[in-house]
């Protein structure tokens, strides 16, 4: 029997208008059917709003069905008598680390469940020790929950469920508010929970890298189940209709699908044989996607721990299947010799790489800077003796760890902070003296990490032009360039007079984009402005960025954990470490240094270990997707 | 800043103040501040001083750590002061404007100073040393009473242990709030009163929709961990009388005695 049986469930949401009346119902869940047999891992997926949350939440009794049935481990959960039980048997892992713990100590917070169902105080403690234990928190028994990681958050919350000795957990979206190692870190423990202790998992996630560990996947869109299918299957076969659902494709695949149609008619005039085109295909297809089946099952066993916090994944093979075939296409030195030089000599123009830029103005010029607070008694350097400029039009990433000084460091550009010591220009201001923070701050665009949770007018339109009104536009002025930025940003005009809360998390974060675009900054800083987004919420930003920065010429600062968006977007990376500057410098000789690379807890991006796959045959010299696809195009046409 | 922010907050350590049960030091708490009301000569004062050192000795609390807790209150401080130092009689020592000071207000004020701050310390011992759970926990008995009238004590108790929960979390938002309003041009600084209030608009509007938004989710995070209000809840801390606890009392009872038969005898 399975442990969790959903048949035909639906679930509906009343649409009101602004008057409270009933005007209609939305589906957020219809007609879903979804098993979990006990012990296995199920990854349901879907865009932000398909309804992946809402189907969580009958799992364990928060919402109840109006259509269908849920049954768990054998009960109804309509039945109310049961809900206990329910709740007991499978346990939930939120999303944001901050709104799921009710303890002020780690201790506390493993208890609360543990309390409530009535357990006798020595057997609570038994199990706070068990718990605490299975997840690696066992050294934080006593520490104050404010004073935790995100990532340690996420611990915690995990053992306060597991404390309950639940047979299921469902992971809502539970590492999407956390960095790329973190976040690594948690699926190794949810994984481990697994395979160690049994427990059944469901994943709602937006990843792919995610799911790729689900026994079977279930992809959601506008409240149906769409796709259903192991992993491997429905990357192979069903890549198309994944991207349809908003699943974002690991890139390996997207590029392998991309080039096999080239490749295999390469293959294909090489061995003559093109009159059966459509059964060597189907025959290779099938071929590929047994083996690629089969690797994923031992894969399954033989998950360690490594040191390097990354996940051995199929990836990872998928990558090496793809650079063998190219190079097998192109290493047999069936290219002709002049082709192989006129992409050589189209490379030296500088067609496909990212040129550093030297020649235009520099705009932020921070020579010795430090800031340091007290902690106690004893002077702590947040930011110790930096020095870098940035030019005008460049596009740097900075990463680094939380406490690296990292935020300091941006805080100081717009005079949030201002430098202890030191000297510090920012578009010929001096940032150290300045009287008028003012005009410091208007030109540069600081966007927070979720900026969306930064409105605050009663429409959209309205508070896009705050920032321009508190710098000194008028009123028209203010408006007109308010509009401008939210078409800049692909905000229909219809929302224009609608309240930003009404707006979907992608929509609301873009019109925060806007208000910052509204009064032209030069500079645009942004942290983690990805966090929390779908793939195409994401492609959606990046666009409007990079709209933005070719309009303005801006220069764009852009904080980043994940290395794979670092590569694909930024010309330069500046590392913090302890306060210090570790790396300034182009992408490529950044993660050359193995040894630095793991001192800095970095995730190699995927793109470079494809491209250094592909070496010593092949040497490709963009990073961009689109540029590395053109280019390894370019070989044979 | 705004993270410096250390009232209420509890103290990780170990020490004869932490060990002892919440009520004990519930009544400590309630003790020494209706005494300190008592106290209104300089040998009063003195006794208080000391009691108070020996208190925030015996709890190990650093002594810059508390003060540190005091500088999100010196500004009520301060305004209290300044009201009872225009408002007394006595010998005039110095007239500013239609104001003036006497010896008889300069008095009051170092005494309703004193004692305003020592209210605080002598109560910060207690939120410092004692887990907010032990103390919703100590709170929720010693008000237990209150049942009869159909107050929902137990509840009111484990919004208190939230509310002490969420601080840290809301103070860091505030802070990040302000720095990008700030960042998009916003003056907290300048301007009339009216102005200044109308400028926290930005700041205030975004906190509560994160409040409600946090209350929401935390709602759903306690009902998946079988949370059905206080009926039928067992504790981890168990609230226990120790030696220690029953000296505490007897201390107290003492500490009382001596001061209001002090205050009758002049």
């Amino acid at each position: 029997m399975a442990l969790i049986d959903i048949k035909r469930l639906s679930h509906k949401f009343n649409i009101k208008d602004s008057d409270g009346n009933i005007i209609g119902e939305h589906f957020a869940v219809r007609d879903a059917d979804i098993t979990a047999q006990k012990g296995s891992i199920i990854a349901i997926m879907g865009r932000n709003g398909s309804g992946k949350s809402t189907l969580a939440r009958h799992m364990n009794g928060l919402l109840s069905a109006h259509e269908g049935s849920v049954i768990i481990a054998g009960k109804d959960a309509a039945d109310k008598e049961k809900l206990l039980e329910i709740r007991k048997t499978v346990g939930m892992v939120f999303q944001n680390p901050d709104n799921q713990i009710v303890g002020n100590s780690v201790a506390e917070d493993v208890g609360f469940g543990l309390e409530n169902i009535g357990m006798e105080t020595e057997t609570i403690w038994k199990e706070i020790h068990t718990a605490l234990e299975l997840t690696g928190m066992s050294a934080y028994i006593d520490r104050n929950t404010s004073r935790l990681s995100g990532g340690q958050k996420q611990r915690l919350a995990i053992a306060s469920v597991m404390a309950m000795k639940p047979e299921c957990i469902v992971f809502d979206e539970a590492t999407s508010m956390l960095d790329p190692a973190a976040a690594s870190d948690i699926l190794k423990l949810v994984i481990r929970l697994n395979r160690e202790q049994h427990i059944t998992v469901i994943l709602i996630t937006h990843k792919m890298k995610e799911a790729l560990y689900a026994d079977c996947i279930y992809v959601m869109s506008e409240g149906s189940v769409k796709l259903q299918g192991k992993p491997q299957m429905l990357l192979m076969e069903k890549a198309e209709e994944l991207r349809n659902c908003g699943i974002e494709i690991p890139f390996i695949y997207k590029l392998e699908n991309e080039l096999t149609v080239l490749y295999e008619a390469v293959m294909r005039d090489k061995i003559g044989k093109t009159d059966k085109t459509d059964r060597i295909d189907k025959t290779d297809r099938t071929d590929k996607t047994d083996k690629a089946l089969k690797p994923i099952q031992t894969d399954k066993a033989e998950i360690k721990d490594t040191d390097e916090g990354c996940l051995i994944t199929d990836i990872d093979r998928a990558s090496d299947r793809l650079a063998n075939s190219i190079k097998a296409c192109i290493g047999a030195g069936k290219l002709p010799e002049q082709k192989r030089k006129a992409v050589i000599d189209d490379r030296k123009s500088g067609r496909y790489s990212n040129v550093e830029k030297t020649d235009s103005e520099i705009l932020i010029q921070a020579e010795n800077i430090s800031y340091t607070y007290h902690r106690g008694d004893t002077p702590v350097y947040a930011v110790k003796n930096v020095s870098f400029s940035i030019r005008r039009g460049e596009i740097v990433a900075i990463a680094g760890h939380t406490g690296s000084g990292k935020s300091t460091l941006l805080q100081m550009m717009n005079g949030l902070i201002r430098p202890a010591s030191g000297k510090l220009t920012v578009s010929g201001i001096d940032v150290v003296n300045t009287k008028n923070l003012k005009a410091l701050r208007r030109k540069i665009g600081f966007v927070f990490q979720y900026p969306e949770y930064q409105l605050f007018e009663d429409t959209v339109l309205k508070d896009v032009m705050y920032g321009p009104k508190n710098f000194g536009m008028d009123r028209e002025q203010a408006e007109l360039s308010a509009i401008d930025a939210l078409r800049l940003t692909g905000i229909d005009e219809k929302y224009f007079e609608a309240s930003p809360f009404e707006l979907s998390g992608g929509q609301r974060k873009r019109v925060a984009l806007a208000g910052i675009f509204a009064y032209k900054p030069e500079i645009l800083i942004l942290d983690e402005p990805v966090a929390g987004l779908d793939s195409e919420g994401k492609e959606m930003l990046f666009q409007c960025i990079n709209d933005f920065k070719n309009r303005e010429n801006a220069t764009v600062i852009w904080v980043s954990h994940d290395m794979n968006d670092v590569y694909e977007v930024a010309d330069r990376l500046i590392v913090m470490r302890e306060g210090s500057i570790s790396f300034d410098g182009g992408l490529a000789p950044a993660f050359a240094n193995e040894s630095f690379v793991k001192e800095n807890k970095l995730e190699l991006p995927e793109m470079y270990v494809f491209k250094e796959k592909m070496k010593p045959e092949l040497t490709i010299c963009s990073n961009k997707y689109q540029a590395v696809v053109e280019e390894i195009k370019s070989y044979f046409q | 800043m705004i993270r410096d922010i250390t009232i209420g907050q509890y103290y990780n350590g170990e020490s004869l103040i932490h060990r002892l049960d919440a009520r004990s030091k519930l009544f400590i708490t309630l003790v020494y501040a209706i005494t300190l009301f008592f106290c209104n000569d300089l040998y009063m004062l003195i006794f208080a001083t000391i009691f108070l050192a020996i208190y925030i000795g015996l709890s190990k609390v650093p002594l810059s750590y508390m003060v540190r807790g005091l500088k999100v209150v010196w500004i009520f401080i301060a305004f209290t002061a300044l009201f009872s130092l225009f408002n007394g009689s006595g010998e005039v020592l110095l007239t500013i404007w239609k104001l003036h000071i006497t010896t008889g207000s300069l008095y009051t004020t170092i005494r309703v100073t004193v004692r305003l701050i020592y209210l605080i310390l002598g109560s910060a011992v207690m939120t410092y040393t004692t887990m907010p759970m032990s103390l919703a926990a100590g709170l929720e008995s010693a008000l237990g009473f209150l049942k009869v009238f159909r107050i929902p004590v137990a509840e009111l108790a484990m919004i208190l242990t939230i509310a002490l929960r969420f601080i840290p979390v809301f103070m860091e938002e505030l802070d990040k709030i302000m720095k990008a309003q700030l960042s998009r041009g916003a003056d907290f600084e300048s301007g009339n009163i009216f102005k200044r209030i109308k400028s926290y608009i930005p700041v205030l509007i975004p906190l509560f929709v994160s409040a409600i938004r946090r209350a929401t989710d935390l709602a759903e995070a306690m009902d998946a961990r079988c949370f059905y209000g206080g009926e039928g809840r067992s504790r981890m801390n168990p609230l226990r009388y120790e030696r220690a606890d029953y000296f505490a009392y007897a201390i107290m009872i003492i500490y009382a005695g001596v001061i209001v038969l002090y205050r009758f005898w002049n």
